[in-house]
């Protein structure tokens, strides 16, 4: 008995313990598990060798005139491998049209919709058998041309920290379904008079594989400034936005950017620069629901590097803020930018230039910064006819000096473009390189290649024609 | 016509009255004299003493002096002695065959002859009423099923109020007394000598049928019977006999074409009794079912010749004398009438278990038992009043029995597994013992599904009740039976669709009783009478059994010994567990032999342990301590008084001694130890997947059932010993929060449904079913979503996101069982791309495995049910979302349906559009790289019937055929008299060149290897079941005898 009396106590006590032990540490947090993307991405980037499949929605184009859409699709293929595959223009109201395409190795296809379509509205997927690829669209009436990233996949939201319903400018936003699902679409603006969520623009549906194309001037009319919102309720969908100005106010020609897929805290602008008749300014656009507060970090060619300038920009609204009147840099100096979210409160930030006389740069551009570094950026559009001037800017964000050289590709190989190899970039700073001089023949699509992080814009602004294209590189694996 | 003899006696035709005696009763002269006092005036009296004892010639004389009689030196049997009658008797018209232990009312002779002329009747008898209670009906005729079973007419012990005093054909009159034409007995030979007691009147009766004669019951006559055979023998084999005896009479009276047709089925419904037994523990029972065929199998030779001597008076073929007898099993009814097994013994005890009831409620313990018992009954009949007779929503793992039995069973046979994208792999074991189960419901499907899933609860509790046998109390018994029906786990199972776990919840006591028995310690001793090796194979049958179902618990038993081993390391003794995890390893061995070559798929080769154990932590996750020590794994009977459960169960520990002490120790390792598993499982501790909480947590029941059952016993026993202080003050508390523990359990009884969804899928998704969908060809279900809601066997892709195909519709029983080889790891390597942003043509991708449609689950069942939502990782939709051939459909919240546009009919003749190079993209060998650019939404769907899953047949076109299923050269076109093989497409299925249009055939040919394999385990099945029914050693004991 006494024996058993020994035994009971430790007996109990192992038990109870464990169990015990089970209650104490009851874990119940658990890391919620993902699998694939959320489908939010940051910005356009070309997929790697290993992809089955590249597949790139362009949606806006120029919509010229009945029977003119003034669309081309840039296909460039940076790998070693020849890619084929399809591109399908689709146009409002007809069948879409396939056609076979071949991209060789280290080379780039210019695809005009006005070869295949017979229509002015017009959207394409290009789809090729294989990563290393990335896709542009130009868009070119009489009055210039413009050209932007495709979108390498859709998304359920979109933001757009810029856009301007002047009385000499019209906006259209452009909402491309690709998907054999309908999409329903609610569309909201926040305008230097405020936030606005036309009830005509809430589930408003996009059918499947079709393009709606949203004039905001008839819905926010006479504003300087129309920020938005394209938030998806079912369905995902491609947003591209297309400005035109018709010179009543000194601009002239046309503008085309890609929606930001995601805010970001960070917004890099690796060009900049404001003098007489050229307005340089950035938009900060805050589709959350808290505050956020900005600064504007600037980098100029020269001289010292001014304070930042910092502001809040409220929940939901948008903030427009001037490098001429914030001061933060000399007129006429070059400089890099960078839109920073100091309180970790994401945003979406634009860089716009609007340039009228005296500038002899005269137009309209307003181009979404990078979210990204990267070390390989791709350039794809080459000749847009009539260039006169593709400048590759180059911004070094990080803290050590990189090397970087520029490789044309040249069809099958990839050429170093004379005087750009390893070109040493200082921290902080940007460099600007006019490749229209400097590479040999024709303009082919640029590989920019550092041994650092590093982000690229690309300037393709006309000499002749009105109107101010720029756009960024496309980051590469 | 002599002086003295009645008038009338010459017209009336002269009758013998045939009375068989052996060592009769007290009750003799008054049989005698009931004879005697008949009215029927041309009667005469032969008693046949079968060497009685002590000779009851004085006694015959003096109750009926004018009897003749015939004494036998030995006694042969019923039959044999009767059949003196054709030696002795000549002239007779009619013999009435009379046991000594009935008593005839004075007309029953006349009434019997007087309708034997007017319906030309050859066998006629009376109606049967209990001695002394002739109000108490006993049979008035019976019926047969085409196996010999009888079934009787009239409900035993019915108030008799003249409702069944018509006469009418029966198929058998009772033995006890028959009246059969003279010249019909000649000719048939008698009775059949071999059969010795029981089953006699049915071998007469059924050959008086073959003869052409008419077997007629005459209610007007009227005969009580005492039923006194077996008080007169000294061994109880009425079961056995019956066996025997039945198997006999089938085998003669059936020509050669029903006996083909029929002889199987009744080996079918052999097998499947004696898996019963042996499963419940009635071990005789099994070996008696059994040695019927061995027993005939030894008189072949006497069965040849009696179907010779039939075959010479057979007047009635076959299929009209099938007529005459019941539709359906008897077996059947009688098993879903609780009397398999226990029927024989019932009739002849009903009143001895009456006197049983009596006296239980009279004494104290029996009526706590009684009590417990009455009240779980209760508390499950009550609880799950809507379900049974209704049908049961097919949630998570629940699924639809669809398929007829010989279905099953072609697929378990065929040596190919569809499921998936197909493969060349063994097929579940569950298939066949589904198949036979089915064809022993006379493939009544659904009613198989509702007794394999809500005969769970029963069983469960039949097994906790046998679980706490050697305690010695009933109280305990009560108690343990009680803890274990008011547990949330079965129920919370149910409304969950776990059918693993209702399955655990059934086996669970039963397996546990086993190791306690193997142990042979005090006072589950009683094992011991079995040699090792006996329990190794009679445990390893019930674990073989459950693992058809639930593969884990090849593990889970050694683990369940394991653990009662470390709890006898607590208690510093207990030698007797190594014994329990001896038996118990070599249970599971066993089991996975009695499972090759399906039981190969749990080798890392193949399924490894996800084939085994599951695809994710299905529900454990979730689960706190707390849950898992109140058995609490949903939100049936969700209550603090659910605490009351492990408190009944801490009793023991408290104030138990001796074994008592030592047993509650082991049983909370046990139950400690699966809610460690649980618990660690659920959070990623274990570094595997775990399956269902119920799984485990099952035996934590049955244990704590014990453990409380061991607390009930220490009551009676131990408490007595302690002074006044904390223990008494337990011990009050256990017993109330006993009472307590019940009402949760009890409310959530009030719905009748525990709570299960009231309506499943299958609405939602009968659209796939529709004519028009289904023209466009055959198709395949990508089922995505949690491992808890998916029903259909997942494979694992991501923590907490599992997939599985399933035909086109709800997805059904054989859908059920993962199929970890075949090329149906394509399906996640495609889902993989796409989740990598490396395709946006998943549709194109997934079309030609012949995926039409994409349904991902965040419920088990449809939005309005109010299952708990389990919503697959973040990124599914999105991935999804973002392909370029699939389109949403809206069809229920719980549903997010996709259709692929670009999918292929599984068997299609492809046509690609744009006349794109068909014959590279079908030599390529990595398939997603021929088919991404490949758009063959156009092919046209080919052979459109299917008889079974492979088998195709119908009309083709010219061009490709495509069949979606694995790579075989053993797949085989058939057209126009011309065979061709398959040829590899896209580097995993199958295609054929088809020159000409026309009537086509695709057949897979099942190679002889598997007919090895299949014989190899049906050979192993008989083997251990003979081995575990004892039936060499039985056998030899009769052979003693």
């Amino acid at each position: 008995m006494r024996r058993r009396a020994g035994i009971r106590l430790p007996a109990v006590v192992v038990l109870a313990g464990i169990m015990a032990g089970m209650a104490l540490v009851d874990i119940t947090d658990r890391t919620p598990v993902t699998f694939g993307s959320s489908g939010a991405f940051a910005m356009p980037t070309a997929d790697g060798p290993s992809s089955l499949t590249s597949t790139w929605f362009c949606a806006a184009s120029a919509n010229v005139a009945e029977g003119q859409s003034g669309l081309d699709v840039l296909v460039a293929n940076f790998g070693d491998e020849a890619r084929s595959g399809t591109v399908t223009w689709m146009a409002d109201g007809a069948d879409p049209v396939i056609r076979p395409l071949q991209v060789g190795a280290h080379d780039g296809v210019s695809l005009a919709a006005d070869d295949a379509v017979d229509a002015g509205a017009v959207s394409a997927v290009v789809e090729l058998d294989g990563g290393s690829v990335a896709v542009e669209h130009a868009v070119s009436v009489g009055a210039g041309s413009a050209v932007a990233p495709c979108a390498p996949s859709a998304s359920g939201a979109w933001y757009l920290a810029n856009g301007t319903t002047a009385r000499d400018a019209s906006e259209v936003l452009v909402l491309f379904n690709p998907f054999p699902g309908d999409a329903v679409v609610d569309i909201s603006f926040s305008t230097d008079q405020g936030r606005d969520e036309p009830e005509a623009l809430q589930g408003l549906p996009v059918p499947a594989r079709s393009t709606t194309r949203v004039a905001a001037g008839e819905y926010v009319r006479r504003r300087d400034v129309a920020a938005a919102t394209v938030s998806t309720r079912t369905g995902r969908v491609v947003v591209d936005r297309l400005q035109r100005f018709d010179g009543s106010e000194g601009r002239r020609g046309i503008a085309l950017a890609l929606a930001a897929p995601a805010p970001s805290p960070v917004w890099t602008f690796p060009a900049g620069r404001h003098q007489e008749g050229l307005a340089e300014r950035w938009h900060v656009y805050n589709p959350g629901e808290r505050d956020a507060v900005v600064i504007v970090e600037v980098a100029p060619e020269e001289g010292e590097i001014p304070i930042p300038v910092e502001r809040t920009v409220s929940a939901g609204a948008q903030l427009v803020i001037d490098a001429a009147e914030a001061s933060v840099v000399p007129a006429g100096v070059g400089h890099s930018s960078v839109v920073r979210s100091i309180n970790g409160v994401p945003v979406v930030a634009e860089r716009e230039l609007s340039g009228v006389a005296p500038s002899p740069r005269r137009g309209w551009s307003s181009m979404p910064g990078s979210p990204l570094e990267a070390e390989r950026w791709l350039l794809a559009a080459g000749d847009l006819g009539n260039v006169g001037g593709d400048r590759v800017s180059v911004f070094n964000p990080g803290p050590g000096a990189v090397r970087l050289s520029v490789r044309a590709q040249a069809g099958a190989r990839e050429v170093t473009v004379a005087g750009l190899e390893a070109v040493e970039l200082a921290p902080g700073s940007h460099r600007q390189f006019d490749v229209g001089d400097l590479a040999d023949g024709p303009p082919r699509p640029l590989v920019v290649e550092a041994d650092g992080p590093v982000v690229v814009e690309r300037d393709l602004s006309p000499a002749a024609d009105p109107g101010i294209s720029t756009l960024l590189g496309i980051p590469l694996p | 016509m002599d002086e003295g003899e009645p008038e009338g006696a010459v017209h009336a035709p002269p009758v013998v009255a045939v009375v068989v005696t052996h060592d009769p009763g007290p009750w003799l002269e008054e049989c005698l004299g009931s004879i005697g006092a008949q009215d029927y005036p041309n009667l005469s009296v032969l008693v046949i003493d079968a060497a009685s004892r002590v000779d009851p010639l004085p006694r015959i004389a003096s109750a009926l002096p004018d009897a003749f009689v015939r004494h036998l030196d030995t006694n042969p049997g019923y039959g044999a002695a009767a059949n003196e009658v054709l030696r002795v008797v000549e002239g007779a018209a009619f013999y009435v065959f009379c046991h000594d232990d009935i008593l005839l009312e004075p007309s029953s002779v006349r009434a019997l002859v007087q309708e034997s002329f007017r319906s030309n009747a050859g066998v006629v008898g009376p109606k049967l009423v209990s001695w002394g209670s002739p109000r108490a009906l006993l049979q008035v005729g019976m019926s047969a099923d085409k196996t010999g079973v009888i079934s009787p007419l009239v409900e035993r012990g019915e108030l008799d109020q003249e409702q069944h005093d018509r006469v009418r054909d029966v198929f058998a009159v009772p033995g006890a007394c028959t009246m059969v034409r003279a010249d019909l007995f000649a000719s048939l030979g008698g009775y059949d000598p071999a059969i010795t007691y029981l089953g006699d009147d049915l071998d007469l009766c059924w050959r008086a049928h073959v003869a052409g004669a008419r077997v007629v019951v005459v209610p007007a006559a009227r005969v009580q019977h005492r039923e006194e055979l077996q008080t007169r023998r000294r061994v109880d084999d009425r079961r056995r006999l019956f066996a025997r005896h039945r198997l006999r009479t089938m085998l003669v009276c059936y020509g050669p074409i029903h006996l083909v047709r029929v002889l199987p089925q009744a080996a079918v419904f052999t097998l499947i009794e004696a898996v019963y037994a042996l499963a419940a523990g009635r071990i005789t029972q099994s070996a008696d079912v059994l040695s019927a065929w061995s027993w005939n199998a030894r008189r072949f030779g006497e069965i040849r010749a009696r179907r010779r001597q039939l075959r010479a008076v057979r007047g009635l073929r076959d299929g009209e004398i099938r007529r005459l007898q019941g539709r359906g099993s008897a077996r059947l009814t009688s098993y879903l009438r609780g009397e398999l097994g226990s029927g024989d013994r019932v009739r002849a005890s009903l009143s001895e278990a009456g006197r049983d009831l009596a006296g239980s409620l009279q004494a104290g313990p029996r009526r706590v038992a009684i009590l417990a018992v009455s009240v779980v009954v209760l508390l499950v009949a009550f609880g799950s009043r809507e379900l049974i007779g209704g049908r049961l929503p097919n949630v998570a793992s629940i699924v639809a029995f669809d398929r007829g039995p010989f279905s099953l069973l072609g697929e378990y046979l065929s040596g190919w597994r569809p499921a998936g994208l197909g493969s060349e792999a063994p097929s579940p074991t569950a298939l066949a013992l589904l198949g036979m189960a089915g064809t022993a419901f006379l493939g009544a499907m659904g009613l198989l599904q509702q007794v394999l899933v809500l005969g769970t609860l029963p069983a469960g509790l039949v097994g906790a009740w046998r679980l706490t046998r050697g305690l010695g109390s009933q109280r305990a018994r009560g108690v343990g039976l009680l803890v274990y029906a008011v547990a949330p786990l079965p129920y919370d199972a149910l409304s969950r669709g776990r059918w693993d776990g209702l399955l655990l919840y059934a086996a669970a006591p039963w397996i546990l009783a086993r190791l306690l028995a193997a142990s042979g310690e005090e006072p589950f001793a009683g094992g011991t009478r079995q040699g090792v090796g006996r329990q190794v194979l009679v445990l390893g049958l019930v674990v073989a059994v459950v693992a058809a179902f639930v593969p884990l618990v090849v593990v889970l038993v050694p683990v369940m010994a394991l653990a009662l081993v470390l709890g006898s390391a607590l208690t510093s003794g207990g030698r007797g567990t190594l014994t329990s995890l001896a038996v118990a390893g070599g249970a599971s061995a066993l089991a996975l032999v009695l499972h090759l070559p399906w039981s190969l798929t749990f080798l890392p080769t193949g399924g490894g342990w996800s084939a085994m154990a599951g695809i994710g932590a299905l529900g454990g996750a979730d689960l706190g301590a707390g849950e898992l020590l109140r058995l609490e794994t949903g939100t049936v009977g969700l209550s603090p008084l659910g605490w009351a459960v492990p408190l009944a169960g801490a009793l023991a520990l408290l104030i138990g001694r001796d074994w008592r002490f030592r047993w509650a120790v082991r049983s909370w390792t046990v139950a400690v130890t699966c809610w460690a598993l649980v618990w660690a499982g659920g959070r990623g501790l274990t570094g595997l997947p775990v399956p269902a909480a119920e799984v485990l947590v099952a035996p934590a029941a049955a244990a704590l059932a014990l453990a409380a059952a061991l607390g009930m016993v220490a009551f009676e026993r131990d408490l007595s010993g302690y002074g006044f202080g904390l223990r008494q003050v337990a011990a009050l508390v256990a017993a109330g929060g006993l009472v307590l523990a019940a009402v949760p359990v009890g409310v959530a009884a009030l719905d009748g449904d525990w709570n299960v969804p009231e309506s499943d899928f299958t609405r939602t998704l009968a659209f796939m079913e529709e004519e028009e969908v289904a023209a466009a060809g055959p198709f395949r279900v990508l089922w995505l979503g949690h491992p808890a809601v998916l029903p259909v066997a997942g494979h694992p892709l991501a923590d907490g996101l599992a997939w599985g195909l399933a035909p086109g519709g709800s997805p059904g029983v054989s859908d059920r069982w993962v199929n970890p080889s075949g090329p149906g790891q394509l399906v996640a390597e495609a889902l993989v791309l796409a989740a990598e942003g490396r395709s946006e043509r998943l549709g194109r991708l997934l079309g030609p495995l012949g995926i039409r449609y994409l349904v991902v689950a965040d419920r088990s069942a449809p939005a309005r049910s109010g299952v708990a939502l389990r919503p697959p990782p973040d990124g599914l939709a999105a991935t999804l979302a973002q392909q370029l051939d699939l389109r949403s459909i809206d069809v229920d919240p719980a549903l997010t349906i996709y259709e692929n546009a670009a999918w292929v009919p599984e068997r299609a003749v492809l046509a690609p559009a744009g006349g794109a190079d068909l014959a590279t993209a079908l030599a390529a060998p990595e398939p997603f790289g021929a088919t991404v650019g490949l758009d063959l939404s156009a092919s046209p769907p080919a052979l459109a019937e299917a008889p079974s899953p492979t088998r195709f047949q119908g009309e083709v076109a010219a061009g490709t055929l495509f069949l979606a299923e694995a790579a075989s050269p053993r797949w085989e076109l058939r057209t126009g008299g011309e065979v061709a093989g398959a040829a590899p497409a896209f580097g995993w299925a199958n295609a054929f060149a088809v020159a000409e249009p026309g009537e086509a055939t695709v057949r897979y040919r099942t190679s002889p290897l598997r007919w090895l394999a299949v014989a190899g385990q049906a050979l192993a099945w008989v083997l251990v079941v003979l081995a575990a029914g004892g039936w060499g050693r039985h056998r030899g004991r009769l052979h003693r005898r």
